[in-house]
């Protein structure tokens, strides 16, 4: 297992975008990541050598958004759909109206499901991981990530035990 | 890992790169034979690289910055110092694969990594047909040539493979992202179908060839300029590894 500043190094991509997928704003995910990493060397003899560091900074991560930044960022919810950055870049407009759309119901979703899927997707843990982060089983973190991505592609809610969906 | 209890967790986990190699093998030749699921795989997929393209990935230099200015606020602390002076010399790990939490580091590699799985999708759909795995047919492949030239917006010509024993079957056009990708497909003595997946990037790179082996497929993939390449059979690298340059020799 790397060391504590390896596996920090490391981790610093990734807390940025978790947490900007959190904040939607670059000052922000700024201060959030900052803040993660000084609580982080703060509690670093908390940490269990034996288990990967991103989890385990990710929690810290999520703890402080929801602590500081929550009440912020719901304000500026509403905005984002106007003055969200999808990409000056030159995709179409479809593209962007289209992206426009999956945020907005990225918005729309749950947290409970929201927050294992940013876990996944963007902070790349495995479910194994995300389950310890929120402190939910496994199969609750599956559950919850296929009902938010049938939900992000707008199909009807997965059915569950036994049930094989048909759609 | 658990038992899936319902499709959606078994495209979920696929994304996602958590299933073992056995269910991924078994999910996989699900998709080769269901065209629908296939499709819906990949839309998932393209949801998912479109959310992902929405997060930016901050600069090396700015983390630093982060970093070591917390240093100058945090000097009794530990090293944070020696944390910002490794961050100098750190670069993204643009590494892709197969597999959602992979898209994840930087947004270049996002379209790239789609790319790879548009070719290997499209690959398992198509090369699985019979009567439909083109759309023209290589007894029409002037007009191919000249269909796709017009709709890619480069030369297309079919590279003649007939050395290494692979017969063109045709072609066929692809919706990707936003544009067009071109999908050419020859078939060996034995009747395994090769692909050779293209399409245009944003961004300008020449790479090497890299190699993923994925259940039972083999895929060579390399950027010319603004150019990705995917080629992809049920075949040994070292087959494929000929095949290859003359591809390249021939798009270049």
């Amino acid at each position: 297992m790397a060391t504590f500043d390896a596996q920090l190094k490391e981790s610093l991509p990734h807390l940025w975008r978790y947490g900007f997928s959190l904040t939607r704003a670059h000052h922000q995910t700024d201060d959030l990541v900052q803040d993660t990493v000084e609580r982080g060397i703060r509690k670093r003899s908390l940490w269990d050598a034996l288990h990967p560091l991103r989890p385990w900074l990710m929690k810290i991560e999520l703890n402080i958004f929801r602590d500081k930044y929550r009440a912020q960022s719901r304000a500026r919810e509403v905005a984002m759909e106007d003055d969200c950055d999808v990409g000056s870049d030159d995709r179409t407009v479809e593209a962007r109206s289209e992206l426009r759309a999956v945020m907005k119901r990225m918005n729309d979703l749950p947290d409970e499901q929201r927050q294992p899927l940013l876990l996944v997707s963007v902070g790349g843990l495995s479910y194994a991981q995300a389950a310890e982060v929120l402190d939910v089983p496994i199969g609750t973190i599956m559950s919850r990530i296929s009902r938010a991505r049938a939900f992000l592609n707008q199909e009807a809610m997965p059915q569950v035990p036994g049930i094989r969906s048909a759609t | 890992m658990s038992d899936y209890r319902n499709i959606e967790e078994q495209i979920s986990a696929y994304l996602d790169a958590q299933m073992t190699p056995e269910q991924r093998a078994t999910f996989q030749a699900e998709m080769a034979k269901d065209a629908e699921l296939a499709a819906r795989v990949q839309k998932w997929a393209n949801t998912e690289a479109l959310f992902a393209e929405s997060i930016p990935t901050p600069s090396a230099a700015h983390l630093d910055a982060l970093v070591a200015s917390q240093t100058v606020a945090n000097r009794t602390q530990r090293p944070l110092a020696r944390v910002a002076a490794m961050l100098a010399v750190f670069a993204f790990g643009g590494i892709c694969g197969y597999g959602l939490s992979q898209l994840t580091t930087q947004t270049s590699t996002t379209i790239i990594v789609q790319a790879t799985m548009g070719a290997t999708n499209s690959h398992r759909v198509f090369a699985a047909e019979k009567r439909h795995a083109v759309e023209v047919s290589a007894d029409e492949t002037e007009h191919l040539q000249t269909w796709l030239a017009d709709r890619m917006g480069r030369e297309m010509t079919v590279p003649n493979l007939s050395a290494f024993g692979l017969t063109f079957l045709g072609g066929r056009m692809l919706p990707f992202d936003d544009r067009a990708a071109a999908q050419y497909m020859y078939e060996t003595a034995d009747g395994k179908r090769v692909t050779l997946f293209m399409t245009r990037l944003d961004q300008e790179e020449n790479t090497e060839v890299q190699v993923l082996q994925d259940a039972g497929l083999t895929s060579l993939r390399w950027q010319s300029g603004a150019w990705i390449f995917v080629l992809t059979a049920p075949l040994e690298q070292q087959q494929m590894a000929p095949i290859q340059v003359e591809v390249k020799d021939t798009l270049l």
